[in-house]
């Protein structure tokens, strides 16, 4: 009876499943046609990507086991510099796929101390797409598509710093932590992984 | 590459990744593997319903539809009205390349074109209750606003360079 209702109460806790049931119900009322084609074209979009959401948790399951939080701090925290951004600026910029796949991924490297900028500069860089160069200029032109991935390129530091900057200041919550050398040298620093 | 091919290697790469693991120690993969199928879990009622609302912008409120509203002659409207087209489309970048090439064509400011590609790629409405569930609403919401307000601001370099 109790595993029923905790079924049930994670059933009612999905609120926005329930809200687009509830806007599938208008759009039904309003054209079955294009209802059921709008649901054919969301289910035809998962399956795409399904494959890419399966992968992307299963890394996720990997860098939690795996990768220790002392070396995520060291590489991606806030002790890390400039190493720590322009390594984020060439993961978002190397990295295929949908960005919103990557987002429970990029959660998982921030808990274990990768800094707030290296999250936002992933997300930025994701619109540097090097790969798409030829297409979009196919579409665009070479200037437009050129001009546009160097403004990104250039731009992508400034806004994570700026998007962290607006974000609470972790160094000073009990969650973060530095570690110090007998010198009082920093040497890492990071958030605490949360339990 | 279609976003299928790019999922095979992804998955090719990962599973390679834990048969090593497996082979190494085999507690720590299972756990890796309970770890992502419990997260995957979680989050896949919230998944399926993205996925679902993206079906029905897609249908009841195509980028074609929106694409006409927003040939206007005001520059600055223009502008916003690319970025927020963008904002509220999702949908592989590959995707979004034609249609600014159909809004360059018929006569768009480029700048406004510029910034529809960039929020199309950097900033997501739909996905926004998604992206708060992982990381929180502040950052959700910072991140998108600023890489809005960043899309325009770009849109209006580009214009200014080229």
């Amino acid at each position: 009876m109790s595993k029923f209702n905790s079924i049930l109460r994670w059933w009612l806790r999905q609120r926005m499943l329930w809200m687009v049931t509830c806007l599938y119900l208008w759009a039904w009322s309003v054209s079955p046609v294009k209802a059921f084609a709008a649901l054919t074209y969301g289910i035809h979009l998962f399956a795409s990507v399904l494959i890419i959401i399966v992968a992307v948790f299963a890394l996720t399951g990997l860098i939690k086991v795996k990768i220790g939080r002392d070396f995520i701090s060291s590489l991606l925290g806030y002790g890390s510099g400039v190493k720590g951004l322009l390594i984020a600026l060439v993961c978002g910029t190397l990295m295929i796929g949908p960005a919103y796949v990557i987002f429970p991924l990029l959660m998982s490297v921030k808990r274990l101390g990768a800094r707030w900028a290296v999250v936002a500069i992933v997300l930025v860089a994701w619109a540097i797409k090097p790969q798409m160069l030829p297409i979009e200029a196919q579409f665009l032109g070479f200037p437009f598509a050129l001009v546009r991935t160097g403004l990104i390129i250039i731009m992508a530091i400034p806004l994570g710093l700026f998007i962290e900057w607006l974000m609470p200041d972790e160094r000073g919550s009990a969650k973060f932590y530095v570690k110090e050398n007998v010198s009082g040298k920093k040497l890492k620093c990071g958030t605490k992984q949360e339990a | 590459m279609n976003i299928f091919k790019i999922g095979l290697i992804y998955l090719i790469l990962v599973t390679l990744t834990y048969y090593w693991l497996f082979r190494h120690d085999g507690r720590k993969a299972a756990k890796a593997v309970k770890i992502g199928a419990k997260s995957l879990l979680n989050l896949l009622p919230l998944l399926l319903a993205v996925f679902a609302l993206v079906g029905l912008f897609q249908e009841f409120l195509p980028p074609e539809l929106i694409e006409k509203f927003f040939g206007t002659g005001h520059k600055l409207l223009s502008l916003m009205a690319g970025a927020m087209l963008g904002a509220v489309s999702i949908g592989p970048p590959l995707a979004s390349y034609p249609i600014a090439g159909t809004m360059l064509a018929e006569g768009a400011w480029p700048p406004a074109v510029a910034a529809f590609i960039l929020a199309w790629i950097s900033v997501g409405v739909i996905t926004l209750p998604f992206e708060a569930k992982i990381f929180g609403w502040r950052f959700a919401l910072i991140r998108n606003s600023i890489t809005l307000i960043a899309a325009m601001l770009m849109g209006l370099l580009l214009g200014g360079v080229l």
